[in-house]
């Protein structure tokens, strides 16, 4: 029964590889904020990129425990500084894509939220990022330069997380992406203030992959799909 | 040989958390104000989900070990499911009933103005929700193989059915209580999808151990691995001590 069951074992083991071996399809890293854009991807190009979706600084993680992968797009430069330095990646292919922060409010805005002020109202349920990942640094620098207070009454490791709790209504307000704002038809505090804090997403290639993504994102479909999805095209 | 590759599968990965941490910086690292304070929250949060699971949990277990009606097979797969539902599950199924827009928590905030979802409260629901299976399974077999002969004669006697409880049930399955509350504190403890997706993440509030490594991961993964030998430490002192006071048989 055992050997019968190994010799099952390596013949699945043996067709995986061979499979393997075949197709390679070019593997594409890319952050969370690009989750709703793969399928699109896909259908544009010829051959399907298998996707890797995580946060920017797993997709780094993953790329120095010698993960397979091609392309590495992360949801900020300092995260592609940070692949660059640690030699993870061969050349940046420049910026895909740019992303903004918007102040978005519960659905009805059952906070009466109307200014960037209104982070520091305490009575209030808000959240932002954690400072540890890339929407939350670049809310931290966003609530330094206008020298605004924060009551956060929590720093979501996830900005989709943080997205849905607003949705829900669970939470009244939180900083957030404008592409995350729209995905869940979230209303955003009309500040011009906030306005000028955009994160870059940078591509580069990976162990002298190539794929067509960032050609097809700089194609004039592709910054049609990004402006349809609440992103900035550079 | 199955067995070894057991304790394989259970010890490898320790070796590599072990041999990955920063000796020489450990100190450092885990008196940060961020990891005290996590430390705190932590301690507060599975030491109050522990007792919330002996408080509600032994009442529960004695129901189920002693009745005989046909529902209780029923409420027993409940008893389980946190066990065996991936956490974030739960957490999201706690936001959905308690959150203040849930089926329930709408009213606990309208009624008493009692908001569950980003408090350490919160953290305290979703710790004891997946950890009371562990505590109340435990009991209950313990209830189970005690029988009710020794309560009978105890009741023969003249004792009245608290009296048996108190003086006669619970000193013949104290090994087990002894032994669900190290469960469930352990699991309370190592608690995150639930807690995070339910309380939220803040300093000081509701960021436990396992909420403050998962963000460490992020950027400094050296401190993410001190805090996990730190959560170790603990768990393996606590269950080391437990043994030692209460598990004898």
């Amino acid at each position: 029964m055992i050997r019968r069951l190994s010799i099952g074992l390596v013949a699945i083991l043996a067709t995986a590889a061979f499979c393997g071996e075949n197709d390679e399809p070019d593997i594409a890293m890319v952050p969370s904020s690009f989750t709703d854009l793969t399928a699109e991807i896909d259908l544009a190009l010829d051959d399907d990129p298998e996707w890797i979706i995580a946060g920017s600084s797993r997709l780094l993680r993953q790329l120095e425990d010698g993960a397979a992968a091609d392309l590495l797009i992360t949801a900020d430069a300092e995260t592609m500084d940070r692949a660059i330095a640690d030699g993870l990646v061969d050349s940046t292919l420049g910026v895909v894509a740019r992303n903004r922060l918007v102040f978005a409010v519960a659905p009805d805005n059952p906070g009466g939220i109307a200014a960037v002020e209104d982070l520091g109202n305490a009575d209030l349920f808000l959240g932002i990022c954690a400072p540890e990942v890339p929407c939350g640094r670049l809310a931290a620098t966003a609530v330094d330069a206008l020298s605004v207070d924060v009551a956060a009454d929590t720093e979501e490791p996830n900005v989709r997380a943080l997205a849905l709790k607003i949705a829900r209504g669970e939470l009244d307000g939180g900083l957030i992406y404008a592409t995350d704002a729209l995905a869940f038809s979230l209303d955003t505090v009309d500040d011009e203030r906030l306005a000028s804090f955009v994160t870059d997403y940078v591509a580069a290639s990976v162990h002298g992959g190539t794929t067509g993504i960032p050609a097809f994102l700089r194609s004039d479909d592709g910054r049609a799909l990004l402006e349809s999805r609440g992103f900035i095209v550079p | 040989m199955p067995a070894a590759l057991a304790v394989a599968i259970l010890t490898i990965p320790l070796i590599g958390l072990l041999q990955r941490a920063p000796w020489s910086s450990i100190v450092e690292r885990l008196t940060t104000d961020a990891v005290v304070d996590a430390v705190r929250v932590s301690l507060i949060v599975s030491v109050s989900a522990a007792i919330a699971c002996v408080l509600v949990g032994l009442p529960l277990a004695w129901v189920m070990a002693r009745s005989t009606r046909r529902g209780i097979a029923a409420l027993r797969v409940i008893v389980l499911l946190p066990m065996v539902l991936p956490p974030v599950v739960g957490g999201t199924a706690l936001l959905f009933a308690l959150g203040r827009r849930g089926l329930f928590g709408e009213w606990l905030d309208r009624w008493f103005g009692i908001t569950l979802p980003f408090t350490t409260t919160g953290a305290v629901v979703a710790a004891t929700f997946v950890a009371m299976p562990f505590f109340v399974t435990t009991v209950e077999s313990a209830l189970r193989d005690a029988g009710p002969d020794l309560d009978e004669a105890a009741a023969t006697l003249g004792a009245g059915p608290w009296a048996t409880f108190v003086h006669v049930t619970l000193p013949s399955i104290r090994p087990a209580i002894g032994a669900g509350l190290a469960l469930s504190w352990a699991r309370a403890l190592g608690e995150f999808g639930a807690t995070i997706t339910f309380a939220g993440s803040l300093g000081g509030r509701t960021r436990t151990l396992p909420v403050e490594t998962f963000l460490a991961l992020e950027t400094d993964p050296e401190s993410a691995i001190a805090i996990s030998v730190l959560l170790l430490a603990i768990s393996v002192a606590v269950l080391v001590l437990l043994r030692g006071r209460w598990l004898q048989r």
